[in-house]
């Protein structure tokens, strides 16, 4: 960070021609691996006994954690939606700003970042350490294609399982916002699921879905790139996991912001 | 005859620096080489390429009179089939069992009817002497334990190259022997192996000829007879560095 710093000081332009033209070359190669990535997919054999393992690990492991993220997501946009709504008198409609929020925007987000967190960074290290190992170079020492063994599994199994997370994550949240409704503002029970399921509409959720299936394409495509593409030795490893990361979750944040464009002019 | 590997002026680079310059090298059916040097002088590299897991800069490697360097990856394993890598520490499959890591091509590719793998895997770990450790996995073997294993997984499927990166580096003497014996073995199934060691006892041991690279090329090819003998200062200081110059050199 230091050396950056210390060239971009010394020589503006040209360091600033350097990160461009770096960024553009990794971006590239990005591509490249996920163009690889996907016709994997759909060109046989497939491995379904390594994705299944894989979705058991990334569902019911990540179920904890998003159920959490769920269950405060809920209370506190509830207690947000509360302050608002108290001052024009509206409180008793608690469902729907929660109803739009949660399934539009921040259901499949705060999924995708807990699963990126927790699921992302342990793909991109394992396979850090794979790489490190010679293992990916053993695969393809014995015949075998590390995309199709080690990529495909992982990214199939991070584009299934986000959308099913992120459907959980959305429900408990409802969840605590009823809670919050029922206990703080006394509404009944029937008016709050009602208001929800009011502006629940076909759009919004298939929105909301698409989103997450896209973010858990994301999860997986970056995860699996910065693994096998790690550096040498623990730095190596650790490097990934970070760049994996951070990578995953400002390309949530930017796509999120364009598909929501997108389904305003298109469906919402 | 004909060689069964041919480098020709290949030249091999890692990121933007070229680690192997423009070298040749031969190898005949049944012949052990052994590519003998300092550590960090692209010996792995050249096998890598000869593997086909690197592409070469410049330059042309045959394998089976077949030229390699710039065919597709699908090609390339069907070539690399005929070829087995006990890499440096092993690299076994760390999710699976020794016995699966040893099956592994036996299955992946089908070489074998399924009823009669188990009995081959058990044929080759015998070989390396580690007949109770089928159901073990790789975290629970030793150094030497997991070289052995590597060995045997590269037997299972009978290739014809044997490609071996460092053998006996980082284990004791005893490993170390068990490791150069199995070599030993391997070497009256008149197949064609390529040792890559910084170790010149082994190397010495091994070998049927031996080449040098020192500085990104071949400064030596010749028996390990001929290689004691060398007056090549480069070559002397590395063989005996306590009582040459070696630092001048390396």
């Amino acid at each position: 960070m230091k050396t950056i710093l210390f060239s971009l000081v010394k020589n503006p332009i040209l360091s600033a021609a350097y990160l461009v033209r770096d960024f553009f070359t990794e971006l590239g190669a990005m591509a490249v691996f996920t163009q690889q990535a996907t016709m994997s997919i759909f060109t046989p054999p497939y491995k379904r006994t390594i994705t299944r393992s894989h979705m058991d690990e990334i569902g019911f492991g990540s179920l904890p954690i998003v159920t959490l993220t769920g269950l405060f997501m809920g209370l506190v946009s509830a207690l947000q939606s509360i302050v608002e709504l108290r001052s024009i008198g509206a409180t008793s409609y608690i469902g729907r700003p929660l109803g739009t929020t949660i399934v539009r925007e921040m259901g499949p987000v705060l999924a995708s970042m807990m699963i990126a967190a927790r699921s992302g960074s342990a793909i991109a290290a394992e396979l850090a350490s794979m790489s490190i190992n010679e293992q990916v170079d053993a695969l393809r020492a014995e015949g075998s294609d590390p995309i199709k063994k080690l990529v495909e599994p992982r990214l199939v199994a991070c584009t299934l399982m986000t959308p099913v997370l992120t459907i959980l994550c959305d429900l408990i949240a409802f969840v605590g916002g009823w809670f919050i409704a029922t206990r703080v503002v006394q509404i009944s029970s029937f008016f709050y699921w009602d208001s929800v399921l009011e502006v629940l509409t076909p759009a919004f959720i298939w929105g909301g879905t698409l989103k997450a299936l896209t973010f858990g394409f994301v999860i997986g495509i970056v995860a699996c790139y910065y693994g096998i593409k790690t550096g040498f030795g623990a730095a190596g490893v650790g490097g990934a996991t970070t760049r994996a990361v951070v990578t995953i979750a400002i390309s949530i944040l930017a796509i999120d912001f364009l598909l929501t464009k997108i389904f305003i002019i298109t469906w919402w | 005859m004909e060689p069964i590997i041919k480098l020709r002026d290949v030249t091999l680079y890692y990121g933007t620096d070229d680690v192997v310059q423009n070298v040749n090298l031969d190898i005949a059916l049944g012949e052990t080489k052994v590519i003998l040097g300092p550590s960090g002088v692209g010996k792995s590299t050249i096998l890598k390429a000869i593997l086909g897991l690197l592409r070469p800069k410049a330059g042309e490697i045959f394998i089976h009179g077949e030229e390699i360097s710039k065919c597709s990856e699908r090609k390339l394993v069907r070539t690399r089939l005929r070829m087995a890598m006990v890499f440096q520490h092993g690299a076994l499959f760390d999710s699976m069992t020794v016995g699966e890591n040893v099956s592994y091509r036996l299955r992946e590719h089908g070489l074998m009817a399924e009823e009669l793998i188990p009995n081959r895997v058990r044929e080759v770990l015998k070989f390396v002497g580690l007949e109770g450790a089928l159901k073990l996995k790789p975290a629970q073997l030793s150094g030497g334990m997991k070289k052995r294993v590597a060995i045997a997984r590269a037997l299972a499927p009978q290739p014809e190259i044997f490609l071996f990166d460092e053998p006996t580096v980082g284990l004791d003497p005893v490993n170390a022997f068990n490791i150069e014996q199995l070599i030993l073995k391997l070497k009256q199934q008149k197949v064609s192996i390529i040792i890559v060691t910084h170790d010149v006892g082994s190397a010495l041991r091994l070998a049927d000829r031996i080449v040098m690279l020192h500085a990104g090329a071949f400064i030596f090819e010749g028996t390990p007879g001929e290689l004691k003998q060398t007056k090549d200062e480069r070559i002397r200081s590395f063989l005996d560095p306590a009582n040459t110059g070696a630092l001048d050199h390396f």
